[in-house]
């Protein structure tokens, strides 16, 4: 199963989200990264017939997504970014309900909406009103609706907002046990969302892909780029205004350990580190790169 | 699609605002009906004292009930005799026109009261003989002097505003010509209230937009939208379901509103009259050959159709709006300009055609609409344009909800 963006492209008036993105999607998780205003949601929502693009196509296996309607639709999982439900309904009648949604009626619709409650650690709360779960329970919430169906394309848009360390662990785990035979759009600005469970990674800026490839491929770009040096403490303000600083740690002498993402060595001393994905994020999303 | 009928009827009832509103309307019906009741007064004609509350509706239910039978032409000469008797007494005695009720008692009797102003200050008395005396010399049966009041109604234009054109002339008298004469005289009690109470629909209509005010806006409202549009019924059956849902939660909240206001209107004046004439209810110069069972029927069945209509009109603007507030106070606009219009002379039957205003003054008004060589009276407009507003915008509400990008 292949998805296909062919010259993707929306535009609101003279502001042009997403510009003539082209891309072939294929099973695996696909990590979709971006500053805010990158262009993520709106591809995101053209992804799953929510926007008419202005222009382009998307193609599953060759076929036009928007001639497909119903059955492109019923391949679909949608987590949307603003995950919206309904605060009178308990657990259970919203999955029910989606399920419905989603063609499960009855018994088959009930089964589901249970098992994906207990998947997501909702099963206690299944009877309970919507209007009293916190942020991470609706996520969760959120995250099992959009897997009631099985679906063989799982768009994710910021998935792991308000979700606690022990929640995103399992998230992730839930996700790289999913996306086996499946297609996963996982959309975020948190790079340790995609970092470990991504086999690609779509770096967005503008409304444009600038980066595409595997994780390992992408973090190579920033070999050479990234830099660790110690430097009084005092001194931190002025380099933190100068250079793109990844990370701060003050050693026990009181010296700031410093990690700097730099074209070039930023200072005397400073010594050239592996670079992570985190490293490359401010590598592209930093003022005035060329990445 | 049962089961998503189902769930979007939960969502109906979950909308607070639209809740409150309908259980409000529920409750002010009940307050009037027993505020009613309870201001209520009249005179006693036993004892020649004002009475109140369920004591005044006790001695108007004996007075209609005194003058109940077959309003034909022996009976109209005995009322004009009793009448004229009446008046003939009172000028013999002019001091009389400065005393109250009571002096009159005091000075002349109770009897001479009853056989005086005890007449000329009943509702009866004053129905039917204003009705004869619309013509000149006065009528000696009531449908001639129905005709002549009905004639003119009908020189006079609708309350002034604008001239009945030949066509229209003829329509009316068409219809009023299939009044079956001589007619009843009774007791109309709850019925009376009941039909009465046609013209507050509209307000229990506005209390229905705000219930569906939410119904596709409330998904763009809370999010939701993105989450259920991309489904594979998302686009098909949902947008099917919302609107059977609506429509389905419009019949149950009228069907619930009509056993409120018989119910309680029944259960407070009784059950009497359904088989009298309308003209008993409204006046003598109501050109509808309705029973007042018939007009309730009538009336109750064009404002579900209305209700209906303005639901669809609702719905419509519920797709189209991105929030459920403007929703509901467009469709109040709506309802409530047309009170506003009705006092301005070009826009008078512009506005008859809002829910309000048109509830109140079907079957009642002489109102008529000239389309082409066809003449149309204000119910069968009223119909045909709500029921065009549910073929129209039901579909268009649907499809717009559709093609909404979240």
């Amino acid at each position: 199963m292949e998805l296909t963006f062919d010259r993707l492209t929306k535009q609101f008036g003279a502001r042009i989200a997403v510009d003539r993105v082209s891309a072939t999607l294929t099973p695996g998780v696909t990590g979709l990264l971006g500053a805010n205003g990158a262009g993520k949601t709106t591809l995101i929502r053209m992804v799953c017939d929510v926007l008419r693009p202005t222009s382009g196509q998307i193609l599953l296996d060759g076929q036009d997504a928007t001639q497909m309607g119903d059955d492109y639709r019923a391949l679909l999982g949608y987590l949307p970014q603003d995950f919206g439900c309904y605060p009178d309904f308990s657990a259970f009648d919203f999955m029910r309900y989606m399920a419905t949604l989603k063609g499960f009626d009855g018994r088959e619709g009930r089964e589901r909406s249970m098992r994906l409650l207990e998947e997501v650690g909702l099963a206690d709360d299944a009877r309970r009103r919507l209007r009293t779960f916190s942020g991470g329970m609706r996520q969760r919430l959120g995250i099992a609706q959009a897997m009631l169906n099985n679906p063989y394309i799982l768009v994710l848009d910021e998935p792991t907002a308000g979700l606690d360390p022990k929640e995103r662990v399992r998230f992730r785990n839930l996700i790289a046990g999913f996306a086996q035979d499946k297609i996963v759009v996982l959309s975020t600005h948190i790079v340790s969302d995609v970092e470990f469970i991504a086999n690609r990674i779509l770096v967005m800026r503008q409304g444009a892909f600038v980066m595409d490839g595997s994780p390992e491929q992408i973090v190579s770009q920033a070999a050479g780029k990234v830099w660790e040096c110690q430097v009084e403490a005092h001194r931190m303000e002025a380099m933190s205004s100068r250079m793109a600083v990844a990370n701060v740690r003050y050693a026990a002498d009181g010296r700031a350990v410093v990690r700097v993402v730099a074209d070039s060595r930023p200072m005397d001393g400073a010594v050239c580190v592996e670079p992570t994905l985190e490293d490359l994020y401010l590598l592209a999303f930093r003022d005035g790169s060329n990445l | 699609m049962g089961t998503l009928v189902k769930f979007e009827l939960k969502k109906l009832l979950g909308n607070k605002a639209g809740m409150a509103a309908c259980a409000l309307m529920l409750a002010m019906l009940a307050a009037v009906a027993i505020l009613n009741l309870a201001t209520m007064d009249s005179i006693d004609l036993k004892t020649g004292t004002y009475v109140s509350g369920p004591k005044a509706q006790e001695t108007h239910r004996a007075m209609q009930e005194s003058h109940a039978g077959t309003l034909d032409d022996e009976r109209i000469a005995v009322d004009v005799a009793s009448f004229d008797r009446a008046n003939r007494l009172l000028q013999e005695k002019p001091d009389l026109y400065d005393l109250s009720g009571q002096e009159i008692i005091k000075r002349y009797g109770l009897r001479f009261w009853q056989e005086t102003r005890g007449v000329v200050e009943q509702g009866y008395y004053m129905e039917i003989i204003g009705t004869l005396d619309s013509a000149n010399p006065r009528a000696t049966s009531l449908r001639d002097g129905f005709q002549a009041r009905f004639e003119g109604a009908l020189e006079n234009g609708f309350w002034g505003y604008h001239h009945y054109t030949d066509s229209e002339k003829t329509y009316w008298r068409d219809l009023a010509n299939k009044i079956s004469w001589p007619v009843q005289y009774g007791y109309d009690g709850g019925w009376h209230y009941v039909l009465s109470w046609r013209g507050g629909l509209g307000l229990a209509i506005v209390a229905l937009c705000i219930a569906l005010s939410g119904i596709f806006a409330g998904e763009y409202q809370s999010h939701t939208g993105a989450v259920v549009l991309p489904t594979r019924c998302g686009k098909r059956e949902l947008p099917i379901a919302k609107a059977l849902a609506a429509l389905a939660f419009t019949s149950a909240y009228w069907c619930v509103l009509i056993v409120f206001i018989v119910a309680f209107h029944v259960l407070i004046y009784g059950a009497d009259g359904w088989d009298l004439p309308v003209q008993v209810a409204i006046g003598f110069d109501n050109p509808y050959p309705l029973t007042i069972g018939q007009a309730i029927l009538a009336s109750y069945a064009l404002g579900y159709l209305v209700a209906l209509g303005m639901a669809s009109l609702t719905m419509f603007l519920s797709a189209r709006m991105r929030s459920a507030m403007p929703v509901a106070a467009t469709a109040m606009a709506v309802i409530f300009l047309g009170i506003v219009t009705l006092f301005s002379t070009p826009l008078a039957k512009l506005a008859l055609l809002t829910p309000f205003s048109g509830l109140s003054y079907a079957f009642d008004a002489m109102v008529s609409y000239v389309v082409g060589p066809v003449v149309i009276g204000l119910p069968t407009m009223l119909a045909m344009l709500y029921v065009a507003m549910l073929v129209v915008f039901v579909p268009l509400a649907m499809s717009l909800f559709r093609r909404h990008q979240a």
